[in-house]
C-alpha cells in the first residue's frame, strides 16, 4: 500500500498544474455571461452550461490524455526501467498510477465547478451528484483511463496484426451488443432493486473491467517490453470482453426465454373465438427477474409460441381470426421515430403439435406508434388496420391493400372485417363522447351509419356501452348498445351497422354503470352492472341481468358488495361467472360458477379461480362452447381447463 | 542482512527472443559475491536484454536465473531492495527535480542513506532543485549512480553507465564506484564498451556475441590464453575485437 501511495503521490505532484488550471477554467466559466452574444440568456443558465461543458471536457481530457501518458507513457517512451529498477511491484506501480489519474480526472472537473457550487450549492448537488449519472461515470472512468494507456502502448508497437485482431474483436463485440441490448434493456425495465441497477450497469462494468484487467496485465506481463505489454493487455481485454459478454448474452437470453411453466401471474387471457388457442399475457420469473411475457398457447395440445408483439396489444386489439387459425400483431421491434420500420404481421398458427407459426403477410405501418384498431376476418383472409384517422383493408392471401379510407378523428371502439372486405367501424369522439358507425366496403363508404344519439331520440345520451353480437362464422355487423338518459332510465338497443333503425330494443329500468355486456347471439344479451354511481365503486352489489326482446328475462344480485364477471360458458345455453361475494374482506375468495341463461340459476364449478374472465372485457369474445371458454387460472399460476365432465385439469405445457 | 549465497548471480541456459529474433541463446555464467563481472559485446549483442532479464524486467523464454537467491521475474520487487541499477539511458522522469527523484527512491527503499546521497550529490556538484531534464548527460548518469548506491545495494548492475560521457565524467563515475567497492564490497555486474575502464575494474569478463557467451575468464586468464595464440600479451580491446570477429576462434 505504501508503494501505491508513493507512486500515486509522485504522479499527482508531476501533474499538479492541472488543479490551478481547472480552478481558473471554473472562474472563466463563471464569467461566461459576459461573452458577447450570450448576455441575452439567463446568466445562471449560461454559467451552469459553460461550467458543465468545461467540466465534462476536462474530465475527458484528464482521463484519456493523462491515462495515456501516465499508464502507457513510460512503457511507450522506454522510461519504465527507472520505475522497475525500484523495489516496487508491477501491480502497486500500476495501481498507484491508476489512482493518480482517477484523482486527477475527478478532482479537476470538481474544481471547475467550485465557483458555481459556492454560489448555488443546492443546485450543484442536484445537477452533478444524481446517483445514476455519477455511478455511470465512476464505472466508466477507470475503464476509459485503462483503455487510453493500453492504446498508447499498442500504438507504440505499430503491430499490424494486433490492430487487425483488435478490429475483428471490436466487430464481434458490436454484434454481441446488437444482440444483447434489447433483451437486456427489457430486463432492466422490469427488474427491481439491485437487479435493475445491475442490468443497467453490467455492460459498462464489463467494458471497464476488461480494460482495467487488460491494462494491469499489460503492466505486469509486459513491464519494460512494449510489444509484450500490448499483446498481453489487448489479448486480455479481448478475451474478457468477448467471454463475459457472451456469458451475459446467454444469461439474458435464458432469462428472456421463459416458458409458460415459469408463469407466476396471469394478467390477461384472451381466447380465440373458435379453436383452442389462447393468448396469455403473464408475468414470468426466472433467476429472480420478473418479466411480462405473452404466449400463444394451444390449450388442447400444450404447444406454445412466444408472442413477439408488445404485451399490451393483447388487451386493446382483437388479434385472432374467428376460426382461430391466424393472429395479427403489431411488430414494433426496431421501430423508432426516425424510421417507419414497424409492421403489422399476420401469422398462421400451426395445426396440432407439429409445425411452427409462420408469417403469411407483413403490412407496413405508416407510423411507429401502434395501430388504433386491428381486426382479422373470420377466415383470416382480410386484415383491417386503423392508424391515426386512416383505415386500410388488406388481402392477406392476395394482392395487398384493397381499401384505404380516411375515417376522421375518434377513438376506435369497434372494428370488424368480413372475408369479402366489408368493414364495420365504430368510433367515438374523445371530446364529446358521441359515437358513430361506418360501413365500409371495397366500393363505397356509407358515411356515418348512425350516430348513437339519434337512435334513441327521447333525450341526450349520458351513458353508453356497446358490444358486437357476433355469430359463429360471421363477423358482427350487429351491435348492442346500453344507453342511459339523464333521468337514469336505460334502454338496450340492438342495431345493424348497415341499416337504419334498431332491430329491437328493450327497457332496462334504472341503468347503473355497465361493467360488461355479453351477447349470446343477437337475441339475448347479459348485462353486468354495479349498483352504484360509479362502476368501480367498492361497496355495491353487482347485478346480472339477461335481456331479450321481451325485456328483462331475469335479474340476479350478487351479495351486498359482490363482484362478478361473466363469460361464455363451456356449452351453449350457459355462461361462466367468476364471483366474489365479499371483495376486500377476509372472506374474499373468487369462485367460478356455471350460470343458466334460461333461469339465471348458478351452480359452483370451483373456488380460488382467478378471473381469466378479465379477458371477457375485450370486444372479441369466444364462441360459447369453444375450448377457449374453458380456460381458467388457479392461484395466479396454473392454467386450468374445464372438462365436459365439470372437472378442472391443468393445461399441458409442451 | 548477510546472505549465505556465494554465487550472487547464477544464469543457466538463458534464452530470450523478440518476435522471431533470438537475442540470448543459452547464456550461462555465475557471478561470485564481491566480484566485478563485466559483460562485453557489440551493440545489439544482447547485453541490455541480459541485464533486463537479470532485473526482472523481461521474462526469459527458457533457462534458469537466480539473483541473490531469488527468481528475478517473480520476486522483482523484493530483489530490487538489494539491487542498485544504473541503466544505459538515464531514464528518471524529466519533469522531476533531483530532489523528487531522491525522495521517490528513498520512500520505496528500506535502507536508504540520506547522508550518503547528499554527500555524493555534493561531490558530483548536482543541485537538488534542478530538474532532471536540465542535467547534462554526465550528471544524469551520476544521479543514477547516486540513486543506486544510496539504497546500499548488495548487487550493483551497471548497464553501459559511461555511454556518451566525456573522459572527466567517466573518471568521476569510476572513482565513485571504486570508492563504494572499497567501502562495502558490493558485487557489480557491468556492461560497457569502455574497455579501459573494464580492464581497471573487472575481476571477470564475459564476451557475448550472437546471443551467446563466446569467451569468459579473468582479464589475466584471457590475456594468458591469447598470449599462447598470438605470441604477445594483447590488451582487452585486442582480445575483444578478435573474439567478436572470429566467434572466439583465434
Amino acid at each position: 500500500m505504501r508503494a501505491v501511495t508513493v507512486v500515486a503521490w509522485y504522479e499527482l505532484k508531476r501533474n499538479w498544474p492541472l488543479f490551478p488550471g481547472a480552478l481558473l477554467m471554473g472562474v472563466l466559466a463563471w464569467t461566461a455571461p459576459l461573452v458577447p452574444g450570450l448576455h441575452q440568456w439567463d446568466p445562471e443558465t449560461v454559467r451552469e452550461v459553460a461550467a458543465s461543458v468545461v467540466a465534462v471536457a476536462l474530465m475527458a481530457f484528464a482521463s484519456l490524455i493523462l491515462g495515456s501518458a501516465i499508464l502507457g507513457g513510460s512503457v511507450a517512451s522506454g522510461r519504465e526501467g527507472f520505475f522497475l529498477a525500484r523495489p516496487v511491484g508491477a501491480v502497486p506501480l500500476w495501481l498507484g498510477r491508476m489512482m493518480a489519474v482517477l484523482i486527477l480526472s475527478l478532482a479537476a472537473p470538481a474544481l471547475v465547478l467550485v465557483p458555481l457550487a459556492l454560489a448555488r450549492p443546492g443546485r450543484m448537488i442536484a445537477l452533478f451528484c444524481a446517483p445514476s449519472p455519477l455511478a455511470l461515470v465512476l464505472l466508466l472512468l477507470p475503464g476509459a483511463i485503462a483503455a487510453a494507456g493500453l492504446v498508447r502502448i499498442m500504438l507504440k508497437t505499430r503491430s499490424v496484426w494486433l490492430a487487425a485482431l483488435a478490429a475483428v474483436v471490436a466487430g464481434v463485440y458490436l454484434v454481441q451488443l446488437r444482440l444483447i441490448l434489447r433483451p437486456l434493456f427489457r430486463i432492466a425495465l422490469h427488474a427491481d432493486g439491485v437487479l435493475r441497477a445491475g442490468s443497467f450497469a453490467v455492460l459498462p462494468l464489463i467494458w471497464s473491467a476488461a480494460f482495467l484487467v487488460g491494462s494491469a496485465v499489460a503492466a505486469t506481463r509486459g513491464r519494460s517490453d512494449a510489444r509484450r505489454a500490448a499483446s498481453a493487455g489487448v489479448g486480455t481485454v479481448m478475451v474478457i470482453l468477448l467471454i463475459l459478454t457472451a456469458v451475459l448474452t446467454g444469461a439474458v437470453y435464458w432469462v428472456n426465454a421463459a416458458t409458460p411453466a415459469d408463469i407466476t401471474e396471469v394478467a390477461t387471457l384472451v381466447p380465440a373465438p373458435e379453436g383452442s388457442w389462447v393468448l396469455v399475457a403473464a408475468q414470468v420469473r426466472r433467476a429472480g427477474v420478473t418479466l411480462p411475457v405473452t404466449f400463444v398457447l394451444d390449450t388442447s395440445s400444450g404447444v406454445w409460441w412466444r408472442w413477439p408483439g408488445t404485451w399490451w396489444q393483447v388487451v386493446g386489439n382483437a388479434p385472432f381470426s374467428r376460426n382461430g387459425r391466424f393472429v395479427a400483431w403489431w411488430d414494433d421491434r426496431g421501430a423508432n421515430p426516425g424510421r417507419l420500420s414497424a409492421v403489422v404481421r399476420v401469422t398462421a398458427l400451426p395445426k396440432g403439435v407439429r409445425g411452427t407459426p409462420r408469417t403469411v403477410r407483413t403490412v407496413p405501418a405508416p407510423t411507429w406508434v401502434a395501430p388504433l384498431g386491428m381486426a382479422l376476418s373470420p377466415s383470416g383472409k382480410m386484415l383491417a388496420t386503423v392508424f391515426g384517422g386512416v383505415l386500410s383493408v388488406w388481402n392477406v392471401r392476395g394482392t395487398g391493400r384493397v381499401t384505404r379510407i380516411a375515417t376522421g378523428d375518434g377513438i376506435v371502439t369497434w372494428l370488424r372485417v368480413s372475408d369479402s372486405g366489408d368493414v364495420w367501424l365504430g368510433t367515438r369522439s374523445g371530446r364529446t363522447g358521441a359515437g358513430r358507425t361506418m360501413t365500409i366496403t371495397a366500393r363505397h363508404v356509407a358515411p356515418t351509419g348512425h350516430a348513437w344519439d339519434v337512435i334513441w331520440k327521447e333525450a341526450s345520451v349520458t351513458y353508453l356501452s356497446h358490444v358486437a353480437c357476433d355469430t359463429p362464422g360471421r363477423p358482427a355487423n350487429v351491435v348492442a348498445l346500453a344507453i342511459a338518459r339523464e333521468d337514469g332510465q336505460g334502454r338496450l338497443v340492438v342495431m345493424r351497422f348497415d341499416a337504419p333503425g334498431a332491430l329491437w330494443s328493450a327497457p332496462l329500468g334504472t341503468l347503473w354503470p355497465v361493467r360488461q355486456m355479453i351477447p349470446f347471439g343477437a337475441t339475448r344479451i347479459v348485462v353486468v352492472s354495479r349498483r352504484a354511481p360509479m362502476a368501480e365503486a367498492p361497496l355495491a352489489p353487482s347485478v346480472i341481468a339477461c335481456i331479450t326482446r321481451e325485456g328483462v328475462a331475469w335479474r340476479r344480485t350478487i351479495g351486498k358488495i359482490g363482484w362478478a364477471a361473466v363469460g361464455p360458458g363451456p356449452d351453449p345455453g350457459t355462461a361462466v361467472v367468476i364471483v366474489n361475494r365479499h371483495p376486500g374482506t377476509r372472506l374474499a375468495a373468487p369462485s367460478c360458477e356455471r350460470l343458466s341463461l334460461e333461469t339465471g340459476g348458478m351452480t359452483p364449478i370451483g373456488s380460488n379461480l382467478v378471473p381469466a374472465a378479465l379477458s371477457w372485457l375485450i370486444p372479441q369474445l369466444p364462441t360459447p362452447g369453444s375450448p377457449g371458454t374453458r380456460v381458467f387460472v388457479r392461484n395466479r399460476r396454473t392454467l386450468l381447463r374445464l372438462t365436459t365432465s365439470g372437472r378442472l385439469v391443468p393445461v399441458p405445457i409442451r | 542482512m548477510d546472505n549465505p549465497v556465494e554465487d550472487v548471480i547464477v544464469v543457466e541456459g538463458l534464452v530470450h527472443s523478440f518476435s522471431r529474433e533470438r537475442v540470448l541463446d543459452g547464456v550461462s555464467f555465475t557471478v561470485k559475491r564481491g566480484s566485478v563481472f563485466a559483460v562485453l559485446g557489440r551493440n545489439g549483442a544482447g547485453k541490455t536484454t541480459l541485464v533486463q532479464c537479470l532485473l526482472g524486467q523481461l521474462e526469459p523464454r527458457a533457462g534458469t536465473l537466480t539473483v541473490l537467491g531469488r527468481a528475478p521475474w517473480r520476486e522483482r520487487a523484493k530483489l530490487m531492495q538489494e539491487v542498485g541499477v544504473v541503466p544505459e539511458a538515464p531514464d528518471a522522469p524529466p519533469a522531476w527535480r533531483v530532489r523528487d527523484a531522491l525522495a521517490f527512491c528513498a520512500r520505496l527503499s528500506s535502507c536508504w542513506d540520506w547522508n550518503e546521497a547528499s554527500a555524493r550529490l555534493k561531490r558530483f556538484g548536482i543541485p537538488v532543485m534542478r530538474r532532471v531534464s536540465e542535467l547534462s548527460r554526465g550528471q544524469k548518469a551520476q544521479l543514477q549512480l547516486c540513486l543506486a548506491l544510496s539504497a546500499r545495494p548488495r548487487l550493483l548492475v551497471l548497464d553501459d553507465p559511461v555511454l556518451g560521457l566525456d573522459a572527466v565524467a567517466r573518471r568521476e563515475l569510476y572513482e565513485e564506484l571504486i570508492r563504494d567497492l572499497a567501502d562495502r564490497g558490493t558485487t557489480v555486474l557491468l556492461t560497457s564498451h569502455d574497455l579501459d575502464g573494464v580492464e581497471r575494474l573487472a575481476d571477470e569478463v564475459a564476451i557475448i556475441s550472437g546471443g551467446a557467451i563466446v569467451a569468459r575468464g579473468t582479464v589475466e586468464e584471457l590475456k594468458n590464453e591469447w598470449f599462447g595464440r598470438l605470441g604477445n600479451y594483447p590488451g582487452l580491446e585486442e582480445i575483444f575485437v578478435r573474439v567478436v570477429r572470429n566467434g572466439g576462434v583465434a
